[in-house]
């Protein structure tokens, strides 16, 4: 096990023992995780050698030796592969097991065969920190006993993600692990990073999961996210909120940037967007969401559970009763999922609603929404207009946060 | 109200307050110069560090260690560390002195008020005490009442505040030093910029935010003129030239508060210490672990963050154990403290010029040519102080 913090700088010579440099960087092939060349620095020159050209890399004798007739090469323009020193010491990077944001203060190296060297995991904790600082001022042998009294925290290269990652398989993996995480938790790592780590991120994700972990962000970081976002990625991401979700967002902009991205929006989503806008935000109207399931009173259960199965996953999610709709958009009452769930098939589904008489209108106050729902302990409330069609639903999760939001 | 306001407010410490009350008694009206070309530095360097955090997203300690690697970054915690643990040990002096004046012994007060300040942090909720403290602000508004019923001589005063005069020896100097040090601590721009960060402040709220840190700005050096205005009417008339304990100095609000102005002073010192007690050590204990890649933050337990909290905890009970020293010259501590702080901004100056004026960092909002002018400008004038310091203290003895 060596600590990358051990072998920077350590001198490299060639085979007849002559000084070429000093070890500046390791370059690793991120994909395998083997490291496949070093850097040598002398004076401001840096070259570099494949690791297949290592013959001794040794902290014991502070040295690093390449073989017989090896050469060192002027260093090429950009690549693929992540330099340990320039793209991982130091930075910001995500802790995707332990879901946060770190930075990294040391590198664990280990032997993986065959002469391969691999990387083990990303030091964070105040050992790697000292390490670091006493590198080359105390003997090696000095800084292993200091730095084994302090604590070691360590984040094993597999749990890695690095922000800006140079390879498009690793941006790709980085991104596909993130995508499994809760978006509450992806919201926590946005929260923590700094403003072009951030862009970085939210830029390259797919558009449905940056809008889930936005959703659960806080609402000053949100619209900080969308105003470092380009216009069209930012509008993407819109349509994929819910549209009470994109409303709130986008009523916490400056007018002209809210006017421009919804003008960038797709028409539907965006009009659906605009119609929430117009209510004020302390109305049942403000925290409603246009987007919702209905089924239609003509249906049986079976025909409703089919075109639930049908549905986008999003919709879903949040769905505890189905309002009834009569002709069109008239509500007529509203199911319990779980009523649904017991009914036979062929039952219809006005047989297990109960007459919803509880809906409110968009003007409606908050505070008498927030009751309403506490006095009949309601897990969904439908809001209709003056002629009882139903023009939204306002779910407990937003009652939830709302009442979390005002502590 | 604004992070801008905030850092102001909490500028006016135990360390300002007596620093510029003793600037005021022993120089009358003759250094009140100095406040003009400090607002406009002070003005210049916070908006820098809310521009830095509102662009980056990130404090000063992270964008030392970006940029500047690990080793210089600890080096630079270790100056913020030794002298904010000096103007925590003055803040503790200022509690100490402002209570012994209600008859209240240092060996209580110091000790309760440290138990306080900790607990607030650890279990409290600190939003809400902020809030009460800086209405208790308002208590500063007692400084330009005074000096206003004082009747000084504005002629006087005018002329000081136009004409530069630099007493040359060493406690001159140091008291120069001193002014600017308190006026522009190190600490209040590690502060501001986290404040900022994490306030997430946006870049469309620039103006908004530059306003803040205006009007902030304006009104510590306001308060910090009028407290010396107030103190060369009274104190300085009456020829009494140093402060040697609290009393002497609330004898400046005699004009406003007649025989309650110990009370008054003692209340608006008390309030100011604590205050500062509690964002010091705090703010400290953040930019340390923030700069060495430690877990930080009140929202997080004790064992998420050990560092962070021992290191808070460890700050708050070595500075008010300090105090606790018998006979340790209290109003000493707190000069000693300013003019560290003095020492070490040119320092931290220099590396929020550097990082300011990174394009691949601050893109189109780098420095303007006038900004870089006022803070190289600035640095300057405090390594030439600093030398000049220095250089007096081997031809004169110590202050």
């Amino acid at each position: 096990m060596i600590h990358l913090s051990e072998v920077l700088g350590m001198p490299v010579v060639d085979a007849d023992g002559r000084r070429l440099g000093r070890l500046d960087d390791l370059q690793v092939d991120a994909e395998r995780n083997r490291v496949e060349r070093i850097l040598v620095r002398c004076g401001k020159e840096l070259s570099t050698g494949s690791w297949a050209a290592v013959e001794l890399f040794s902290t014991e004798h502070r040295r690093v030796t390449l073989a017989e007739g090896a050469v060192l090469a002027p260093l090429s323009g950009e690549n693929d592969s992540v330099l340990l020193k320039r793209d991982v010491l130091d930075r910001q990077i995500i802790d995707i097991h332990g879901r946060k944001v770190v930075r990294v203060n040391d590198l664990l190296l280990v032997s993986a065969g065959e002469g391969d060297l691999a990387v083990r995991q990303v030091e964070v904790g105040l050992a790697g920190a000292v390490r670091r600082l006493l590198a080359g001022l105390v003997s090696p042998q000095a800084v292993r006993r200091i730095a084994a009294g302090l604590s070691e925290r360590g984040i094993p290269w597999d749990y890695v993600g690095l922000v800006e990652p140079r390879s498009a398989a690793i941006r790709l993996k980085v991104h596909q692990q993130l995508a499994r995480l809760h978006p509450a938790d992806l919201a926590d790592i946005i929260e923590d990073l700094g403003r072009v780590e951030r862009r970085a991120i939210v830029t390259q994700m797919d558009p449905e999961v940056a809008a889930d972990a936005l959703s659960e962000a806080e609402p000053s970081v949100q619209a900080a996210v969308v105003e470092t976002m380009g216009t069209e990625a930012a509008a993407d991401v819109l349509e994929e909120m819910q549209p009470d979700e994109a409303a709130d967002l986008l009523g916490d902009l400056p007018q002209k940037r809210s006017r421009e991205l919804l003008e960038a929006m797709e028409e539907e989503e965006a009009e659906e967007v605009r119609e929430l806008l117009e209510y004020a935000e302390d109305t049942a109207g403000g925290l409603m969401t246009s987007d919702f399931f209905a089924a239609s009173s003509s249906w049986t259960v079976g025909e409703t559970f089919a075109r639930l199965r049908a549905l986008d996953a999003d919709l879903v999610s949040e769905l505890d009763e189905i309002p009834i709709v009569e002709g069109g958009d008239r509500l007529v009452g509203i199911a319990p999922l779980v009523r649904l769930a017991r009914a036979a098939e062929e039952t219809p589904v006005t047989a297990v609603m109960r007459r919803e008489a509880r809906a409110v209108t968009p003007g409606t106050p908050l505070d008498e929404v927030v009751e309403r729902f506490e006095k009949y302990h309601l897990r969904a409330l439908c809001v209709v207009d003056e002629l009882d069609a139903l023009v939204g639903l306002i779910s407990i999760e937003d009652v939830l946060s709302l009442l979390v939001g005002e502590r | 109200m604004g992070p801008g306001v905030i850092t102001s407010n909490v500028d006016n410490d135990a360390g300002g307050i007596y620093t510029y009350s003793l600037a005021g008694a022993r120089y009358g009206y003759s250094l009140l110069w100095i406040l003009l070309p400090v607002t406009v530095a002070l003005i210049v360097v916070q908006e820098m560090c809310s521009r830095m955090g509102t662009v980056t997203g990130k404090g000063l300690a992270d964008l030392i260690r970006e940029h500047f690697g690990l080793r210089v970054t600890a080096v630079v915690m270790l100056a913020v560390l030794v002298t904010n643990f000096g103007n925590a040990v003055a803040e503790f002096a200022g509690l100490a002195s402002s209570l012994e004046l209600f008859g209240v012994s240092r060996y209580l007060s110091v000790p309760l008020g440290a138990a306080f300040v900790w607990w607030l942090v650890v279990f409290g909720n600190y939003k809400s005490v902020e809030k009460a403290f800086l209405v208790a602000c308002a208590l500063y508004l007692a400084y330009p009442i005074s000096g206003l019923l004082a009747k000084p001589d504005w002629g006087a005063a005018l002329h000081g505040a136009l004409v530069p005069t630099v007493p040359l020896d060493l406690p001159g100097i140091s008291m120069l030093v001193g002014i600017v040090g308190t006026t522009i601590a190190p600490w209040m721009q590690f502060y501001l910029q986290s404040s900022v960060v994490e306030k997430e402040v946006r870049i469309s709220d620039y103006r908004k935010s530059w306003l803040d840190v205006v009007l902030g700005s304006l009104f510590a050096v306001l308060v910090a003129a009028f407290i010396v205005i107030a103190c060369a009417a009274t104190l300085h008339e009456a020829g009494v030239t140093t402060l040697a304990s609290g009393a002497e100095a609330a004898q400046a609000l005699a004009p406003l508060a007649g025989k309650y102005a110990s009370i008054l002073f003692a209340l608006g010192l008390a309030n100011a210490s604590l205050f500062a007690a509690s964002i010091l050590p705090l703010a400290t204990a953040y930019s340390v672990c923030e700069g060495l890649g430690l877990e930080a933050g009140v929202s997080k337990k004790f064992s998420e963050a050990p560092e962070f909290y021992w290191l808070y905890t460890l700050i708050i009970g070595a500075s008010a154990g300090a105090i606790l020293i018998p006979g340790v010259p209290l109003l000493r501590i707190i000069l000693v403290s300013q003019i560290m702080n003095g020492v070490l901004l040119p320092f931290v100056l220099v590396f929020m010029a550097i990082l300011v004026n990174r394009e691949s960092l601050m893109g189109r909002f780098v420095n303007g040519p006038i900004y870089n002018v006022v803070v190289w400008g600035t640095t300057a004038a405090l390594v030439v102080l600093t030398g000049m310091m220095v250089a007096t203290s081997f031809l004169a003895p110590a202050p």
